[in-house]
């Protein structure tokens, strides 16, 4: 960050400025010797407001613009410009310098140079910049500042390049560029200090309090204003209070050895109990959830054929899913099935088989045959007429439902259903259903 | 393995472990048996040292969870799973610890009763702690079907253990109940709950003296008694009877300190009952009052801090909690710089809270607003003219110029010394430790930041479980849900989890990273994801954390001399379609940002979109407490906002020059506030620009407040 020269420093600074009896060029040099790079920033700001807010007499204002004109770095560009303008053309020249970045204080030169390029001939400084802009080791800064005095443009003519040593449009060209870009909202500021003269008092200045205050003040802009956010309101629940709690939660002991033994043991008292009697719908819902969860529980709890064929009467729900889990081994399955056919048809063994219908890829052809075989004659042996009805209604559905899972071979049992619902025609499932083994069969 | 297990609940650790190592080396095959006797051994160990080595604890415990997991299932290991949990929980680790419960929970039915039971509650306790409300009814129904309904006809046949075990449970989940009623703000199922719980109390109480059995000793009678009695005062102060609660404090306050000396080592206590009753002190808007006992909190809380540095006291250690509400209280007592500190300390456990981050960012503009006021007030001379310099025919008028990028708080960072981080004093207690890094601009920046993405995380959170929600009702729910939980458990993975294990640093880093992502992707864009129309009640203030959390961003950008964020932030607001208020400020940042980036033309357009809603009066939408005098005075008048937006709209249409109605809306402002000073900055702008430096100077001296010659060589 720039920091403002302090007190001493602005004297040396004024001094120099005062001294009109040695040439520019060792006042140059001086200003290099007495001020370190990092300060050269800070003297052409300090110049730049005493050229501005005018708080120099004219032929200091000579040695300010000379001061301004050897520190800014386009100096030394040009310098270097000079020592090879004998090898380059004067368009790479133009391309060399339009791809320079301009130095910071080149606006305030080019301002007063501008001046000159509109051949005012009597703007002393707008000549003097020009001749400086366009060659910087000119005799005239040979010369001492009182040689040359003030507003003398004729003394200064003599040193009026011919040609310019340097195209300066060129620099007006990449500066205009340079400005258009520029955020209109930084160009919309005015310098902060306005002059109020007061009649009847004396004349007192203070250049280097002036001097401070530009330094340390932004340009003057009307304000845009930003109300500030407000701080969000403390709500009730914002404010932490703090639970006393009673409890102490520690890592436990596992002791689910025990547990699970006895949670096996569980598992395997429901399933006991499920083969006599019916199980209320958490206690299935129980069997179920541990079955998905370890199925390898089915092996340890001594389940049989004819156990499971049990099982459908008092809980189908629970012998499906143990059927289901036996499905994949084809000949386990089989031989669990088997027992189905052994007994007499029911209602809840006809759920089962009609379950596993569904989710068994194709159930054993056989075995399907024999059990349809079975439910057809379970119809004929009732001899209640209505109890019949209903009972063949069921087989009719059953029936419709493995042909729709197109588990049953219905070529391989036609005569037998067809007989069936000859036999029970008066019943429309049974009809519906002749109707459906026809089509199927065209 | 009994012996082993008797020889555990009589403290004998090293016989135990003794015991289970023989077990272990007999054992062979059986991976079930080998993971129970080597957690069991790991628990030994731990315990041994009196649970002051979680670390290595946890790490054992990894370890079983990692070699056994290809052949067992997660049931298998729910013991392994649960001890990890509830080590992490203690150690604040509360979103790992919330993923593994997770994982327990879904495998509830195949575990362990007593597992269950203890894996879904603690889940509860800190979906409840985290105000996630849906979850936390979800759970409570879990738990009621799961284990208490089921059981009720078995109850009979169980043992008296068991029996009071479950007793025991349900005073624990009411207890739980009554919290989540108060996240709710429902003080009557609270009440309700609590009375229920008395009941049972002191029917349990009846049937120990009836039947003389294992009576409850002394001390832990006390600790219930209290616990009850905390929780009465919690819901009092949060019905705002005051009093009530205050009273319902003290009068725990005597209970405790009557006890006997040995008996009295009660930090855990004295820190809860200062804390709480500066929580009441401050809701009475009592904040001097407030502070001392904050303060009392924080010393007693530090005798936790000083007693053995074991997993429990660490979990006891409620030093974040504490520095928050002292942070609030400084903030209301308008002592920006020490509350930041505070929040500071209060970062250590609740970062993933957007509010913290605000707090943070409002204390450095805290700081920002009074450091300007200092500027304003000190060497100069008033608001609109900086220094008359010279006299007679050199008198110089030099005007005051807007804020610049120098003023007020830096704009960033100052490095911090060790000295700093390790001894720092707020007010006169002294902590060590706390990371205090400097206030500026762009720490603020980045806390805002932080908030945003916080809120936005949770947001997403409490969305998916509305989805959830909703398609529970739809037949197809296990599989929605499966989808939710595994966004759920991406969103924690990509969280701030890491923060309190891995120290500060990671922390800092994290918070870079944040930032970087907030700004990359949602900033960059303006463009919001989060369906906000339908949070409940609860997640409307989160909502709010998100749309402040964008206004300060905004506004500390501009501050920064950052106009695109500003712009981008602002824009992201807007589309959360913010109260009035907010709305307001946002089109107000947006436009200048606008400008900043020479598009005076859609300045334009956003300023319009606050004229068209002129009726705005800031004094009403105001939300923030306004007996705050660092805050400017102005900003709750009335019809202020519309002289802002006169003032603004003159601006951008001098960038566009048209200086003719810029003037005649700086008359409009003029005629609404005559003395305001930046009324005044306009008209002697437009003065001095048309060259009309007398008249911009006798603007100046028509109003002396601004122009006190008489004093200026002074």
């Amino acid at each position: 960050m720039n920091s403002f020269l302090q007190l001493e420093e602005l004297t040396k600074l004024q001094k120099l400025l005062h001294d009109q009896s040695t040439p520019f060029q060792n006042l140059g040099r001086k200003v290099t010797q007495n001020f370190s790079n990092e300060q050269h920033f800070s003297v052409c700001s300090v110049l730049t407001i005493m050229l501005r807010d005018d708080l120099l007499p004219g032929e200091e204002r000579i040695v300010a613009l000379y001061l301004l004109l050897h520190l800014s770095p386009l100096g030394s560009e040009l310098k270097t410009d000079e020592k090879q303008k004998q090898q380059q053309d004067s368009k790479n020249k133009k391309k060399q310098l339009l791809s320079v970045a301009l130095p910071p204080f080149l606006p305030v030169l080019l301002n007063i140079a501008q001046n000159s390029q509109k051949f005012n001939e009597t703007q002393f400084e707008a000549f003097f910049v020009t001749i400086g802009l366009s060659d910087p080791n000119s005799d005239l800064f040979k010369q001492r500042p009182n040689q040359i005095g003030v507003n003398n443009i004729e003394r200064l003519k003599k040193y009026f390049p011919e040609s310019s040593k340097i195209d300066l449009q060129v620099i007006f060209t990449k500066f205009s560029q340079i400005e258009s870009e520029i955020p209109l909202v930084n160009k919309m500021g005015i310098g902060s200090s306005v002059p109020d003269p007061e009649k009847g008092k004396e004349s007192k200045k203070n250049v280097e309090d002036l001097i401070q205050y530009q330094f340390n003040t932004n340009e003057f802009k009307p304000p845009f204003v930003r109300p500030s956010p407000s701080i969000l309101q403390i709500l009730d629940n914002e404010l932490i209070w703090i639970d006393y709690e009673d409890e102490t939660l520690l890592p436990i002991w596992d002791q689910s050895i025990t547990n699970v033994k006895s949670n096996n043991d569980q598992f395997k008292n429901l399933l006991k109990k499920a083969f006599t009697s019916q199980l209320s719908q958490p206690e299935q819902q129980q069997i179920i959830l541990r079955l998905e969860n370890e199925p390898k529980l089915l092996e340890d709890s001594e389940i049989t054929p004819n156990k499971v064929k049990d099982l459908a009467e008092k809980n189908p729900i629970i012998s499906f899913e143990i059927l289901k889990r036996f499905s994949e081994d084809e000949e386990k399955i089989n031989r669990y099935l088997e027992s189905f056919i052994q007994t007499k048809v029911t209602l809840h063994s006809m759920e089962v088989i009609n379950k596993l219908s569904g989710v068994v890829k194709k159930l054993n052809q056989e075995f399907l045959n024999r059990f349809v075989s079975n439910c057809i004659s379970s119809c004929r042996e009732i001899k209640d007429k209505y109890v019949q009805g209903r009972h063949v209604r069921l087989v009719c559905a059953f029936i419709r439902s493995l042909m729709n899972n197109s588990q049953l071979d219905v070529k391989s049992m036609y005569t037998e259903l067809q007989s069936f619902c000859v036999n029970f025609s008066r019943i429309r499932d049974a009809s519906n259903l002749f109707r459906l083994i026809k089509n199927q069969m065209k | 393995m009994d012996l082993a297990h008797r020889l555990f609940t009589q403290k004998k650790f090293n016989e135990a472990s003794q015991q289970i190592s023989t077990l272990l080396e007999k054992t062979s095959g059986n991976n079930k048996k080998i993971v129970k006797l080597k957690s069991h051994l790991a628990l030994c160990d731990y315990m041994k040292t009196g649970c002051t080595q979680p670390e290595e604890y946890l790490e054992t415990l990894n370890g079983i969870a990692k070699q056994f997991s290809k052949d067992l299932t997660t049931a298998d290991l729910g013991y392994v799973i649960y001890n990890q949990a509830i080590v992490n929980y203690q150690l604040k680790r509360y979103q790992r610890a919330a993923t593994q419960l997770e994982s327990l929970r879904k495998n509830v039915g195949s575990l362990d009763p007593y597992l269950g039971f203890e894996a879904t509650y603690l889940l509860l306790k800190l979906s409840i702690e985290n105000n996630h409300i849906s979850q936390s009814n979800e759970l409570i129904s879990l738990i009621e079907n799961q284990f208490f309904q089921t059981n009720t006809k078995n109850n009979q046949k169980n043992s008296g253990l068991q029996t009071r075990n479950q007793n025991k449970n349900r005073q624990r989940l009411l207890m739980l109940k009554i919290k989540l009623s108060l996240c709710c703000s429902e003080h009557n199922k609270a009440e309700l709950f609590l009375n229920q719980l008395q009941e049972i109390k002191n029917r349990n109480l009846q049937q120990q003296k009836e039947n003389q059995i294992e009576k409850l000793n002394g001390k832990e009678l006390l600790k219930e008694n209290l616990c009850l009695n905390m929780m009465r005062c919690k819901i009092e102060n949060s019905k705002m009877n005051l009093e009530e609660a205050k009273n319902n404090l003290w009068g725990l306050s005597k209970m405790v300190g009557n006890l006997k000396t040995e008996e009295r080592d009660q930090s855990e206590f004295w820190s809860s009952f200062y804390n709480n009753l500066g929580c009441v002190e401050l809701k009475n808007n009592k904040p001097g009052s407030a502070l001392f006992y904050f303060k009392k909190a924080l010393l007693a809380n530090s005798q936790i801090c000083k007693n053995e540095k074991t997993v429990n006291n660490f979990s006891k250690d409620k030093r974040s909690e504490i520095m928050y509400n002292t942070g609030l209280c400084l903030i209301l007592l308008e002592k920006p710089q020490n509350a930041f500190q505070f929040f500071q300390g209060a970062l250590v456990c609740l970062y993933n809270r957007p509010k913290v981050w605000i707090r943070l960012a409002e204390c450095c503009l805290l700081e920002h607003f009074r450091l300007i006021k200092d500027k304003e007030q000190v060497g100069s001379l008033n608001r609109l003219v900086k220094k008359v310099i010279g006299q007679g025919q050199s008198r110089t008028v030099i005007l005051q110029t807007g804020i610049g990028p120098n003023d007020g708080l830096n704009i960033h960072e100052e490095s911090v010394s060790f000295e700093d981080i390790v001894s720092s004093n707020v007010g006169d207690l002294q902590f060590h430790g706390i990371p205090v890094q400097s206030m500026s601009l762009d720490y603020a920046s980045k806390a805002a930041s932080n908030s945003i993405l916080i809120s936005e995380k949770l947001l997403k959170i409490i969305n998916n479980q509305n989805q959830k929600t909703s398609t529970t009702s739809n037949n197809n729910k296990n599989s929605k849900i499966d989808e939710n939980n595994k966004t759920q458990k991406n969103e924690f993975k990509n969280g701030n989890d890491n923060k309190n294990e891995n120290g500060i640093e990671k922390q800092k880093n994290k918070e870079k990273t944040n930032i970087n992502h907030t700004n990359l992707n949602a900033l960059k864009n303006g463009k919001t994801n989060i369906d906000l129309d339908n949070l409940s009640k609860n997640d409307q203030s989160l909502k709010q954390d998100l749309e402040h959390g964008l206004l300060l961003l905004s506004y500390i950008s501009l501050c920064c001399q950052n106009p695109v964020t500003a712009l981008s932030s602002a824009k992201m607001l807007l589309n959360y379609n913010p109260d009035p208020y907010r709305e307001y400020l946002a089109n107000i940042y947006a436009a200048e940002a606008c400008c900043l980036l020479n598009n005076p033309n859609l300045a334009k357009e956003y300023i319009s979109q606050t004229l068209q809603k002129r009726r705005y009066q800031v004094e009403k939408l105001f939300k923030g407490p306004k007996n705050l005098k660092i805050m400017s005075p102005k900003e709750y008048e009335s019809d202020w906002s519309d002289c802002v937006t006169l003032l603004n709209l003159a601006f951008v249409l001098i960038l566009q020059n048209d200086i003719q109605t810029a003037s005649e809306y700086i008359k409009q402002a003029s005629r609404m506030f005559p003395n305001s000073p930046l009324v005044l900055l306009s008209c002697v702008y437009l003065e001095l620009s048309n060259g009309n430096n007398q008249n911009a100077l006798e603007l100046l001296k028509s109003c002396h407040a601004f122009y006190p010659l008489e004093n200026s060589q002074k």
